[in-house]
């Protein structure tokens, strides 16, 4: 790993400081789509976009923290982690490449810690009950990270590597090349750590914490003529690490993880209608070892999906556009704890986007499906907004969601139920939001019920089975404030941003485990020509540890600082990133502290 | 004026005479008793216990004009009666003592203190009979005396292991007093001011310590058992996932399971607690778990870790090797000594379900090491925690607790009354106490039972995942 930073450290001396044009955020492209603010106008949707995403080596906990104040649940540092939304569990939100679901088929999940952010122009955050367009697990919310490959003849680099404390190496690279008739896209990250951190006043050190995470992207499209272009995406992620002891318990066990994702794509279009054809193939292995001593012994399970989608739009009048897709699955699921399993899912929606008038414009969508396993329910979902004089907007939806059981819940040895049924929810949002100039102020209410929620239950003394028992009431309210200010060459920009959640059992009327009341963030930068500056804040609100309420973790502060010097017309950067700084002993799991101060130096380049 | 002089001369007359009468005319008899206790804290532990005693010591003195003779102390409460003082007889201002013992009894604790008074009677050279109440320092008050026991936080009472959830170091230990008046959470905690550990898989009682097997910590707390305070730590490489431990002859025998992966590092360690150090380690075969000291051997019960195993390993003590083993069902979970006869139940293997094994009882004749009786369940039933309350035995299996003779066929039905998903279960003295460990999320529950009519008399909150009860 080591060698590899430095050879892409080499290539910041040797590339050029000639060529033209500064990376450039992508314009806001007004093409429809499930996350595209303009056309899903009753959702909150985030969109992070090159900018941001090509300015650190960041893994989507980090970012999500910092851009969205998100409750990120990491079995210590740099370990597995799963996203808590609006109140939702970890396989609660939906996450897509570029459109495809890639949340595991085994465990309901995306590991945050092993999504390398700079492998994408943007990424789009959708928060909200969305399964009526984006299928299972769209529950509390869900996440795009999406390649666009752009015709548009311009060759972008971005170059980084840092090296942190606790022997932390990170690097990255992405080049897209691109000529009005082709693209090319290819990217590699790596991260290594010790992540032997010192647990704060005791003499544990985190032990058996090692990371090794890299992952390569190559995607290149052809555009055919006016109408017709076809693309090929392709990603391989491998997260290889040890799995960290605790204050209590020392661990030796290993964690190794690979996916491998291959997308082709055909897009044709008209003058009044669009339709995209995906078909993919995923595959996922985990493969863990108790001892990494003894190799030989180990859990090893993984699954193969086949994933043909098409979509079409279609613009009725200038007001209308009507949109239908097809979905079409092959699940298999094979390892030591699966039997050999399989299964089909086939799917339609529909889809209304109407535009009444300027100021009003809603959806209503309907989805059914189909699967070899269980019944799903009929879905359909409803949002709107309304545009009121002098900046005011006020936006509603709602929507009734599901999420199917996994490959885990249903064939794992021992306890697998393949009696389970899918969960159901429903859920509904009201918002309102306010923009002035550079300011946008937004506040939301939600409100969602879920129910045949699986929970994992001890069955005998030896081993636990799934079960749909639970069920979960969430209610909550959000707000965020963003402005900036620009005086000459200096620019001034700040986010606030605070939510608060309820998320109760119906049963034990007690707040879920591991899910904040409240949480929040701030995030100030100052730039100018030379310099730029940032400092970010956040808030996590104490959690719960045991259902009865009566066990907690405290709630923290946290606090970064980040300085960059830009060079040689803000090609060059270089920085530090001061994390932690004033040394607040926190934990995010009970008994696993999580690291106190700590720096990364960085440079990137970027033409 | 003269009046008054006559008043006063009378008055000093009369008063003059009047003392002259009780000087020359009245002589009395009487006598004091002064009694005092001390507390002997035969084990310099600092606290009473059952079987220490109270040293009280009674000093007569003759506080009257004659001498008394006969002169006998009566203390009913500390069963003190007509006890002669040596010598029974005192002249006027002559005093004499004796001390006896009292032991104190197992409810004098629960009291928490003695109270009492003694009677010292004696008679005077006219045959009148005189008598005293004692007092702590007066011989001439009459308060009774109060002797407060220090008695220790732990005893008379019972101790709940709360496992906790592995890797979140939540593991706890819950105090209960014998008669319900307090329960206390933590107990470790608050007196160490420290966290016991990760998931508490045991404890083991000797006369005056307790030894906590730390399974996630891979350590043995030993402890005060009567205080709690922490003696000494063992851990270190010959203490690797541990899980029972028993004590014979001042040796502990700590069963292991080794690495997780590794299902040929099981092992046995052996501990000598003068010392707590580890003497040697004895490697056995994959899940050694529960064990019973039977005479001058250790029967293991090789549950199987995360394997199977089928048999009851004997150690030898004397040279610490195994010197037999008999084959059993699957996974033996639990035993019990029964007069010449060992009972184990084995669990069978629940999973993966083409694998899955009957569970069964054996008998096991100690004096040859050879099972005399098997009984068989059928093959999806795995049973559990086989205790036994003097007479009968009790097992759980499916959510129901059986109640079983030993001898006969196994009951076809489980006790009415007694039915829940038990993470532990002991019976004693007619009462069963059994672990419901909930959603194994939050604090459980100790349910207790009295067997004579299978109706539940408490019902205690305990820490995350209660797995056992020991009794203090």
């Amino acid at each position: 790993m080591k060698a590899v930073f430095l050879i892409i450290l080499s290539l910041f001396y040797f590339s050029g400081l000639s060529q033209g044009n500064d990376i450039n955020q992508l314009e806001e492209v007004h093409v429809y789509s499930y996350f595209s603010p303009s056309y899903q106008v009753g959702y909150s949707i985030t969109i992070l976009t090159d900018s941001i995403l090509k300015s650190e080596n960041s893994n989507l906990s980090q970012l999500l923290k910092k851009q969205i104040s998100a409750y990120i649940k990491e079995q210590g540092s740099g370990m597995t982690a799963s996203i808590s939304m609006r109140g939702s569990g970890a396989s609660h939100t939906a996450v897509y490449w570029n459109g495809i679901p890639i949340n595991s088929s085994l465990n309901g999940q995306t590991d945050f810690n092993t999504v390398f952010t700079s492998h994408y122009n943007r990424i789009s955050i959708r928060k909200g009950g969305g399964s009526v367009l984006l299928g299972s697990g769209a529950i509390g919310g869900a996440i795009n990270l999406e390649n666009e490959l752009q015709y548009i003849n311009k060759t972008k680099a971005f170059l980084f590597g840092s090296i942190g404390s606790y022997d932390s190496y990170s690097t990255a690279a992405f080049v897209n090349h691109s000529t009005k008739k082709a693209a090319l896209q290819v990217g590699f990250n790596g991260l290594s750590s010790e992540n032997n951190y010192p647990y704060s006043n005791t003499e544990i050190v985190n032990e058996n914490g090692e990371i090794m995470n890299y992952s390569v992207l190559l995607n290149t499209g052809f555009k055919l003529n006016n109408k017709h272009n076809l693309y090929l995406k392709t990603l391989f992620n491998n997260s290889d690490r040890n799995t960290s002891g605790t204050l209590y318990t020392t661990n030796n066990a290993n964690l190794d993880y690979t996916n491998q994702s291959i997308l082709l794509g055909w897009v044709h279009k008209n003058t009044k209608s669009q339709g995209e054809f995906k078909t993919a193939y995923l595959k996922e292995d985990y493969k863990y070892t108790f001892n990494k001593n003894i190799p030989d012994i180990f859990s090893d399970n993984g699954s193969k999906k086949w994933y043909t989608n098409y979509g079409f739009y279609y613009n009725l009048n200038s007001k209308i556009i009507l949109h239908t897709a097809a979905n079409y699955e092959i699940l298999k699921g094979e390892g030591t704890e699966i039997e050999e399993s399989s299964r089909q899912k086939l799917s339609f929606l529909s889809s209304l986007h109407h535009t009444l008038s300027e100021k009003l414009q809603y959806n209503f969508n309907i989805r059914k499906e189909w699967s070899s396993v269980y019944k799903i329910p009929f879905v359909f979902s409803f949002d709107t907004k309304q545009q009121w004089y002098k900046n005011h907007a006020t936006s509603f939806n709602f929507s009734t969601n599901y999420r199917i059981p996994t490959l885990n819940d249903l064939y794992w040895q021992p306890g697998g139920n393949p009696d389970l049924i899918p969960e159901k929810s429903w859920s509904s949002e009201l918002g309102y939001e306010w923009n002035y100039k550079a300011s946008k102020f937004c506040i939301n209410a939600f409100k969602s019920h879920s129910t045949d929620m699986i929970q994992w239950k001890p069955e005998t003394a030896m081993y636990w089975k799934p079960v749909n028992i639970q069920s979960v009431t969430i209610s909550g309210l959000e707000f965020s404030f963003k402005n900036s200010i620009i005086m000459n060459h200096h620019k001034f920009t700040g986010h606030i941003h605070y939510s608060y959640t309820i998320s109760k059992d119906d049963e034990t009327q007690k707040q879920l485990i591991y899910v904040p009341n409240h949480m929040g963030g701030l995030l100030l930068s100052y730039t100018n020509e030379k310099w730029y500056v940032e400092f970010d804040e956040q808030y996590n609100g104490s959690v719960y540890t045991s259902t009865s309420n009566t066990k907690s973790i405290d709630d923290y502060w946290l606090s970064s600082i980040s300085v960059k010097r830009n060079l040689f017309n803000k090609k060059l950067s270089v920085g530090m990133d001061i994390n932690n700084i004033f040394d607040v002993d926190y934990q995010i799991i009970a008994s696993r502290p999580m690291p106190k101060q700590n720096l990364t130096l960085l440079i990137n380049y970027k033409f | 004026m003269k009046i008054l002089k006559i008043i006063s001369l009378l008055f000093i007359i009369i008063v003059l005479t009047t003392s002259c009468e009780d000087e020359t005319e009245q002589e009395v008899s009487d006598l004091g008793l002064v009694k005092t206790a001390v507390v002997n804290d035969l084990n310099s532990d600092g606290f009473v216990q059952v079987g220490e005693t109270i040293t009280y010591t009674f000093k007569v003195t003759n506080t009257g004009d004659n001498t008394i003779s006969q002169i006998v102390i009566n203390d009913d409460r500390i069963a003190v009666q007509d006890l002669s003082l040596n010598p029974s007889e005192l002249t006027p201002s002559a005093s004499a003592s004796i001390s006896v013992d009292y032991t104190i009894t197992s409810s004098d604790l629960t009291d928490e203190s003695i109270t009492n008074q003694a009677t010292v009677s004696g008679v005077d050279d006219e045959g009148v009979v005189i008598t005293d109440l004692s007092d702590n320092d007066s011989n001439y008050a009459d308060n009774e005396t109060i002797t407060t026991l220090d008695i220790v936080p732990y005893a008379n009472g019972i101790f709940i292991l709360n496992e906790g959830n592995y890797g979140s170091g939540n593991a706890s230990i819950t105090f209960v007093k014998n008669d319900f008046s307090s329960i206390e959470q933590e107990v470790f905690k608050t007196v160490n001011s420290d966290v016991l550990g990760d998931t508490a898989q045991s404890i083991y009682l000797t006369d005056d310590r307790a030894y906590i097997v730390v399974n996630g910590s891979n350590k043995i707390e030993v402890v005060n058992r009567y205080t709690m305070e922490q003696v000494v730590t063992i851990e270190g490489a010959s203490i690797n996932n541990p899980r029972y431990m028993v004590v014979h002859n001042g040796i502990g025998y700590i069963s292991n399971w080794g690495d997780a992966a590794d299902p040929n590092d099981d092992f046995i360690s052996i501990i000598d607690l003068a010392t707590n150090s580890v003497t040697g380690i004895i490697p056995v075969e994959v899940g050694p778990e529960k064990m019973e000291v039977i005479g001058d051997k250790v029967y293991v019960a090789m549950i199987g870790a995360w394997n199977t195993n089928n048999k009851i390993l004997v150690i030898d003590t004397t040279s610490n090797t195994v010197v037999s083993n008999i084959d059993l069902g699957d996974n033996p979970n639990s035993m019990i000594v029964d007069g010449n006869y060992l009972y184990v139940v084995s669990g069978g293997i629940s999973y993966p379900i083409s694998d899955e094994t009957a569970g069964r009882i054996d008998k096991i004749d100690i004096s040859t090491n050879t099972v005399t009786a098997t009984w068989n369940f059928n093959a999806t039933e795995h049973p559990y925690h086989l205790t036994h309350d003097g007479s009968s035995f009790y097992y759980s299996l499916n959510g129901g607790v059986y109640k079983w003779d030993g001898i006969v066929a196994l009951p076809i039905s489980p006790e009415n009354g007694l039915d829940g998903f038990y993470y532990g279960m002991i019976t004693k003295d007619g009462l069963l106490y059994a672990l419901d460990a909930g959603d194994y999320q939050s604090e459980g529950t100790l349910k207790i039972f009295d067997l004579s009519s299978n109706t539940q008399t408490q019902s205690i909150t305990t820490g995350i995942i209660p797995n056992g009860v020991v009794f203090n």
